[in-house]
């Protein structure tokens, strides 16, 4: 259309209109002030001609900061960047002990260190997705270690979102438990229990993003949920694939570790860290992505 | 403070739609550029999506072909994983099968020496405590 073009670069599509001199103007014809943006050939008030598209500086800044270039193979290098690998050393380390001292230890004080671990590590995750979406490329603090009542809250709603990334495909495993336990292994049985766990991690995905960005109570919004994963489109269907993808090879990773004694433990611990840290890091750059619908639909 | 000029020359190109201060241009930017007055866009403009971060990157169907094709893999993957899980199965059944008849043989034993017990007690022979032997 050509009145959607900007009026010194008609090959670049307008975002603004100034409220001046009435010209169309792309990004680069439009300057930031203090606190609103202006037509850089009149200098009067610069207007959004979309809905979504920002209308403040510190709008465009913050949608500057959403908007810079990251893939989601980027994202699989995010446990190593920065401080990150510190962290990520330390949660294997601490993984490694967890295990040993629950196969090991005397009396109750091993699972008092392992659930105050992973209560920690349930917080880290979503304060993985909270920064992540706000354009945060690298690992955040640890938590706070003496918010009790936050520690707790965390839980409740990761076992939410783990019934909703597992419930479909349990479900269907106790319904068809008959060919489970008797019948020969079958393709089509396995596609069937895929499918739903695919399905399973889309759901997750979003409800780990809802919960990290918007609150915990979000995460069990399942409508939200798929209408936000269909607004998502492409990204969303990438992000659900690479949670599934990785979801089903570190059971399977798993499963074949445990029969090797130390090793296998050692390599266990190094892949759950490192899946531990992406697939919360993954659902926060969707929500980066997308992060101005997701608004309007969940707040 | 913001500047607040505002030119009062300003014209629509009844061909194009676009604003144009008349005063100063011969006409809009599409027709200066296609008269060749005026340079290209520049690139980083050019790159920019209007819509903003929002704008869908990469097609849903590649994405969904990715999705069968995880899903298919995903199937074929838990084939070796279910017939380890039916050997264990049956590993197991056969451990409490095998736990069963040997509950069942000991306590046949344990029934057989309580009777001749109870036979050696009623042909009035004393019963010794072991280790009580004279």
């Amino acid at each position: 259309m050509a009145g959607e073009v900007c009026v010194q670069h008609p090959e670049v599509a307008a975002a603004y209109r100034c409220d001046g001199c009435g010209k169309l103007l792309c990004v680069d014809c439009m300057r930031k002030g203090h606190a609103l943006l202006f037509c850089t050939l009149c200098g009067e008030r610069a207007l959004p001609l979309h809905e979504g598209q920002p209308a403040s500086a510190r709008e465009l800044r913050r949608h500057e900061v959403v908007s810079r270039p990251y893939s989601f193979a980027e994202a699989l290098g995010y446990p190593f960047r920065g401080s990150g690998k510190l962290m990520f050393a330390v949660s294997v380390f601490c993984l490694l002990f967890i295990q040993l001292a629950l196969k090991y230890g005397i009396g109750y004080y091993q699972y008092v260190i392992a659930f105050g671990f992973w209560s920690l590590m349930i917080g880290l995750q979503f304060s993985i997705v909270r920064s992540t979406a706000e354009g945060e490329n690298e690992l955040p603090d640890w938590p706070d270690y003496s918010a009790f009542g936050e520690r707790l809250a965390d839980i409740l709603t990761y076992l939410a979102i783990v019934v909703l990334q597992v419930g479909p495909a349990a479900v269907y495993l106790l319904l068809q438990k008959d060919s489970l336990v008797s019948g020969e292994p079958s393709v089509i049985f396995w596609a069937g229990f895929a499918v739903l766990a695919w399905l399973g991690s889309a759901l997750a995905t979003m409800a780990y993003g809802a919960a990290g960005r918007f609150g915990r109570g979000s995460s069990l919004r399942l409508d939200l949920h798929v209408r936000g994963f269909l607004l998502g489109g492409a990204d969303a269907v990438n992000a659900a694939n690479l949670m599934f993808g990785f979801g089903i090879a570190f059971f399977v990773l798993r499963l074949a570790l445990d029969k090797v004694p130390i090793a296998g433990a050692i390599l266990g611990g190094i892949v759950g860290a490192y899946w531990f840290f992406t697939s919360a890091h993954l659902a926060g750059v969707l929500f980066r992505r997308h992060i101005f619908q997701f608004e309007k639909l969940y707040e | 403070m913001e500047p607040t000029g505002k030119p009062r020359t300003v014209v629509k190109c009844e061909k194009h739609g676009l604003h144009y201060d008349s005063a100063r241009q011969s006409g809009c930017v599409i027709c200066r550029r296609e008269a060749g007055e005026l340079p290209g866009a520049p690139a980083a403009a050019a790159a920019r999506p209007a819509a903003g971060v929002d704008g869908p990157r990469g097609s849903i169907g590649a994405a969904l072909a990715v999705t069968a094709v995880l899903i298919a893999v995903a199937a074929f993957a838990m084939l070796p994983v279910h017939a380890t899980f039916i050997e264990w199965l049956r590993g197991r059944e056969n451990q409490n099968a095998f736990e069963t008849a040997a509950s069942r043989h000991n306590q046949k034993q344990m029934e057989g020496a309580l009777k001749e017990l109870k036979e050696q007690s009623s042909g009035g022979g004393a019963v010794r405590p072991p280790g009580d032997e004279p």
